[in-house]
Parts: structure tokens; sequence; C-alpha cells
């Protein structure tokens, strides 16, 4: 009887680009909810994201790393746009007053978990932009939580 | 106290500009541009226009809704429904016939004193400049939203960025459709 055949070696193309999956947390008229208010964290390779009038001047890009949102945004959206094209985990924004809104306008967002609020706030820094490009999303799943937050996924096409 | 409600066409980032491609906005006709047709989708339509007992309308929506909807099928239940239009302009000659019968209000006032009459729901539709103030003067009772999965970027939006205090919502009911459409639906608890 022959010995079995070894196995063939993988030589298929590498892992996919990770993937950038933005938690975003807001009114029903789209004001950004405190943080003290939001739900649950995601699973996933965290990158807190502060806002604009904090942060060193030049913080490392990593996992757990803290990236600013200052005058920098188009170097952290290259550096993310970077990290994206590497193979591994699912890279998880949480939050962050112009951090969502930038990458949703740089096309980086893969993955948009939105928690809309039962709330009009009024006056308050917005998620979405209201200057920028019109962008069509996919409604992935949407759902309700017995305290009428809705949680809706999206990608944008 | 009767129920004002108010109904819209919303984008995901609150936008209610032309949805049916009726101006030189950017992005007129968003509603049926990038979202699959799916007639079950605005079934909310018909279970408004079943429910409301009167139309009320700011003047903009008045102008380019009395011109059209009479002779439209789809609209046939809110023919003879009577009409209020709010506005401290519109003259009394500009008023369409055969439209059911129409008051000019000319105040908030006005609004507040029409919720006071016996009848039941009463309902807005588009009317943005007009839904900015009934809302910032809590007099809106309930939102029949229909969210589209899109984000338009600019445009009039439904909600003003008046200071005021946040305003408490109940969800009354929630539904998502094939085409990434969803009614949503809100009670504003006082």
């Amino acid at each position: 009887m022959q010995p079995p055949e070894p196995a063939p070696k993988r030589t298929g193309p590498r892992p996919t680009a990770r993937r950038i999956v933005a938690h975003a947390f807001m009114t029903l008229d789209g004001v950004l909810v405190a943080p003290e208010e939001r739900q649950r964290e995601p699973d996933g390779e965290r990158l807190t994201l502060l806002r604009d009038d904090d942060g060193p001047a030049d913080p490392p890009l990593a996992a757990g790393g803290a990236v600013p949102t200052t005058a920098r945004t188009d170097d952290t959206m290259a550096q993310l746009a970077a990290l994206k094209r590497q193979p591994g985990r699912d890279i998880v924004v949480t939050g962050g007053d112009t951090a969502i809104r930038a990458l949703l306008q740089a096309g980086l967002v893969d993955d948009l978990h939105l928690r809309v609020h039962p709330l009009v706030a009024g006056h308050g820094p917005h998620l979405f932009p209201d200057t920028g490009s019109r962008i069509p999303l996919t409604l992935v799943a949407a759902s309700a939580s017995p305290t009428g937050v809705l949680h809706l996924r999206y990608r944008p096409d | 106290m009767r129920t004002l409600i108010s109904t819209a066409f919303v984008s995901l980032d609150g936008v209610v500009e032309a949805p049916g491609g009726e101006s030189d906005y950017r992005n007129a006709g968003w509603t049926f541009k990038d979202v699959e047709f799916l007639p079950e989708a605005y079934e909310i339509k018909g279970q408004e226009q079943s429910e409301a007992t009167a139309m009320i309308f700011g003047r903009v929506s008045y102008e380019g809704f009395a011109p059209v909807w009479p002779a439209m099928e789809e609209f046939a239940e809110y023919k003879d429904m009577p009409k209020y239009v709010v506005s401290t302009t519109l003259p009394e000659s500009s008023l369409v016939d055969g439209w059911g019968r129409t008051t000019i209000l000319r105040s908030l006032d006005d609004v507040a004193a029409l919720k006071e009459t016996e009848g039941g729901p009463i309902i807005m539709h588009g009317s943005v400049r007009l839904h900015h103030s009934l809302s910032d003067a809590g007099l809106i009772d309930r939102y029949h939203l229909m969210v589209f999965p899109l984000l338009l970027g600019a445009g009039e939006r439904l909600f003003s960025d008046t200071d005021k205090d946040t305003q408490k919502l109940k969800l009354v009911e929630h539904k998502a459709y094939a085409n990434g459409i969803q009614k949503v639906i809100y009670d504003v608890v006082r």
C-alpha cells in the first residue's frame, strides 16, 4: 500500500486586507452621544481616537495606540489606509468627534455600527459632516433594544 | 388633544431636502436614485393616510403639493380632508380648489389651538421650516420616518440645531426592508 500523499502547500493569495469597523453613537438628529452613555465595547484591536485638543505630537500607531485627530488628519488617514492593507484583525474605532467623520469622508470605513438613541439633542457636534459627497450604503443588519436604541450596521457601497 | 404627526423621508444623516427630485438641490431625487424600489417599504404612507383626519403644511410645501396631489390616486384619501397652511404671507387667493376645506393659520398659537379642537391626528408632510418651528416649540407628538440607506452630506435637515433641552423620544415601531429603507416611528415624551 502506498503512503498517503503529503497535503499540498498553500500557495493562494495572502489573507484579505483588514477592515476598519467604526462604532458610532448618535441621537436621532445626528448629534454625538457622550461616552458615559455608550453601550458595550466591540471585539477587535482597539484604536482609540482622541478629541481634537488631546494627544501627543507623534504617537505610535499600533495595537492600543492613541491617534490624535488634530491637523495631522491627512497623515492619520494615510496611516490607517496603510494599516488596512496589511493582514490582521479588524481595526475597531469607537467614538471620536471628528475621527469617524474623517474616516467616512476618506472612504476608509468598511463596517459602520451605528447606535441611534431615542433623543433629539438640537445643538451639538454632529457625527456626519454637512459637506462632502453622497455615500450610498447597504443596510446589513438592524435591530432595536428594549430602551429604543437602534443598532444599525451599514456597509458603505 | 389631537396628535400632530410629522412624516418624512430622511437620509441616514438627517437630510430631507428634495427627496422626489423637485429642485436644483444637487442630490434631488435621492429616494429613487440609489435605492431599489420596493412597494412594501412605503406601507406607512397608506397606514398614515387612513389614520389622518387633517393635513397641515408650511407655505412652501403647500405650494409644491397643492397643484399635484389632488389628482394623484395614491393620495385619494387626503383629497377631501380639511387642510391647514401655516403662513404669515400666503394669501387666501393662493389656495387651490377641490382639495378639501383649507384654512390659513398665521401663528404657532393657531397650531396649538388647532390641536385643542375635536378630531383625530393631523399630519404634516415635508414642510421643513414649519417642522423646525413646531419641533422647537414642542408641538409635534409623533414622528413617522422612512430612513434611507445613504448619506447625503448637504441639504436641509429634518431637525434644527437650536440650542434647547434634549427631547426624549419613545420608539414605537421599527422595521427594516430588504432595500435598506427603515420605517421608524417615535412618540415624543413629555
